[in-house]
């Protein structure tokens, strides 16, 4: 091991952590607005609406990303449209490729995830709600909603470790992340071992901070360990 | 069709409820006038719990009319029973009926002070100060105080019932439904709960209590159902349901039969 190429290769790959770190913060935010929804739309009494979103689901979930981000980036430049249209300036991009193909694929996960905690949720819950005449919208805000997170911040949590892991595929469409960095550095150093232990070490503490959070806030939520 | 004060707190004409090709309402009337407390007893399966579920419609009738202070629930027929037609109203007179439920029911991520908080605040408008000074009056009154920052999973039985109770008058609600609230306590607990429904009886609420106690229908209603198959099979005072019972079916089921 050459340590003195380690500590060299360290300031380029932070350079790469920040794309990375941008892109899985993005991604999450975005997979979180999507989320939602579908899966109110995958639980809704209207058929069409849980056919819609039981699709995306089964497509998104059902298929790898780097499939999913080359689809995006590679093939929808196939179509003449396409390049003709606005769509372009955002679709010639490799980082905005790359992102709706992350926030489509963990908005998927995600919905999963919150609709299993909807599920979840006990029925006396939800009828204590009606019984003293909150509306729909507010039973959801304040009373489903609370209690579906509190129940599925570890799938969630995991989720979000996965999509950390997961943006090292951005390298593959040209971006500096991380992975796109360690890439170039081990090319041109010939030390790969080197260069992709100091990689994983970078991603190892991101993972490893995010699941303190993580187990920080269900830590916080939950009301029924011993207070005081 | 706005409440009017000398209108019985609650008026039910002829309910009716089906599940599928089952009859298990076939025609109940009630009224509750200001401060009744009329306790509907029966076997398991007589109907007296979809009853009252029926009455703030957690449960949908098949049939009948409900008024709650004159107001009407306002209902259409649809094709498998009623439906409601103005959805604002129905949230509206469910939060001037309180709720007991049989388990309890209160909301697992709030403290027992936010569950008497939360009607008030979000479905009646009132400001926070005016909602927590209620909600502590009313924790004191069910002798709750101490527990206020408490969570329903840290209490016992009976202390979430009064809680429950508690969240069910901070709505100052025009009658109280309560369904069988002391059947899943344990024995020892049951007390502490009807003592505080003696009190709110002796208060002069408006109370619809299902329940198995034999001890409190006699000694705190003023008026007693007995329900059999979906129907009054026989009511009155707790005198004349108890010691002077007409039907066979009604002293069997007194008798523990």
């Amino acid at each position: 091991m050459n340590f003195g190429v380690m500590i060299e290769a360290l300031p380029d790959l932070i350079g790469g952590l920040w794309l990375t770190l941008g892109l899985v913060a993005l991604a999450l935010v975005l997979g979180f607005v999507i989320a939602l929804p579908t899966a109110l739309a995958r639980l809704s009494r209207w058929a069409p609406l849980r056919l819609v979103a039981w699709a995306y689901v089964f497509f998104f979930r059902g298929t790898p990303l780097l499939v999913q981000i080359f689809l995006i980036y590679y093939g929808l430049s196939q179509f003449e449209g396409i390049r003709a249209s606005f769509l372009w300036t955002i679709l010639r991009e490799p980082f905005w490729c790359t992102l709706i193909a992350q926030a489509l694929n963990t908005g998927a996960y995600t919905a999963e995830v919150f609709r299993g905690g909807i599920l979840s949720v006990a029925h006396n819950q939800i009828e204590a709600a009606r019984a003293v005449g909150m509306s729909p919208a507010t039973t959801f805000r304040r009373i489903i909603w609370p209690q579906t997170i509190k129940q599925a911040l570890p799938a969630y949590g995991n989720e979000m470790i996965l999509m950390v892991k997961a943006s090292s595929l951005a390298s593959t469409v040209t971006l500096m992340d991380i992975t796109g960095v360690a890439r170039t550095l081990a090319a041109e150093t010939y030390m790969p071992i080197e260069i992709y232990t100091m990689a994983g070490a970078i991603y190892l503490a991101l993972t490893f901070a995010m699941s303190q959070i993580i187990h920080m806030l269900e830590w916080k939520m939950d009301v029924t360990r011993a207070r005081k | 069709m706005v409440a009017t004060p000398s209108a019985p707190a609650l008026e039910i004409e002829g309910l009716e409820k089906s599940f599928g090709q089952i009859k298990v309402l076939r025609g109940i009337d009630l009224i509750a006038n200001r401060g009744d407390v009329v306790s509907i007893i029966g076997a398991s399966g007589s109907g007296k719990s979809t009853f009252l579920r029926c009455i703030n419609m957690l449960e949908m009738p098949s049939a009948g009319t409900i008024r709650v202070a004159g107001e009407e629930i306002k209902t259409r027929q649809g094709k498998d029973g009623l439906e409601v037609v103005d959805r604002r109203q129905l949230q509206r007179i469910r939060s001037e009926l309180g709720m007991v439920f049989q388990d309890f029911a209160l909301w697992s991520h709030l403290s027992i002070l936010e569950n008497i908080t939360e009607g008030p605040l979000r479905v009646l408008g009132l400001g926070r100060a005016e909602a927590l000074d209620r909600a502590e009056a009313l924790l004191e009154k069910v002798g709750l105080a101490e527990k206020r920052d408490a969570y329903p999973a840290h209490m016992s039985g009976g202390q979430q019932q009064r809680a429950a109770i508690a969240r069910a008058l901070a709505m100052e609600p025009q009658a109280l439904l309560f369904d069988e609230p002391t059947s899943a306590l344990d024995p020892e607990l049951v007390g502490e709960v009807l003592r505080v429904m003696q009190l709110l009886a002796d208060e002069g609420r408006t109370m619809i209590v299902v329940t198995h106690e034999m001890q409190f229908a006699r000694n705190v209603s003023s008026k007693v159902m007995y329900f059999h198959q979906g129907l009054v099979e026989e009511e009155g005072t707790p005198e004349e349901v108890f010691e002077q019972t007409r039907s066979d079916r009604c002293r069997q089921f007194l008798s523990g039969g």
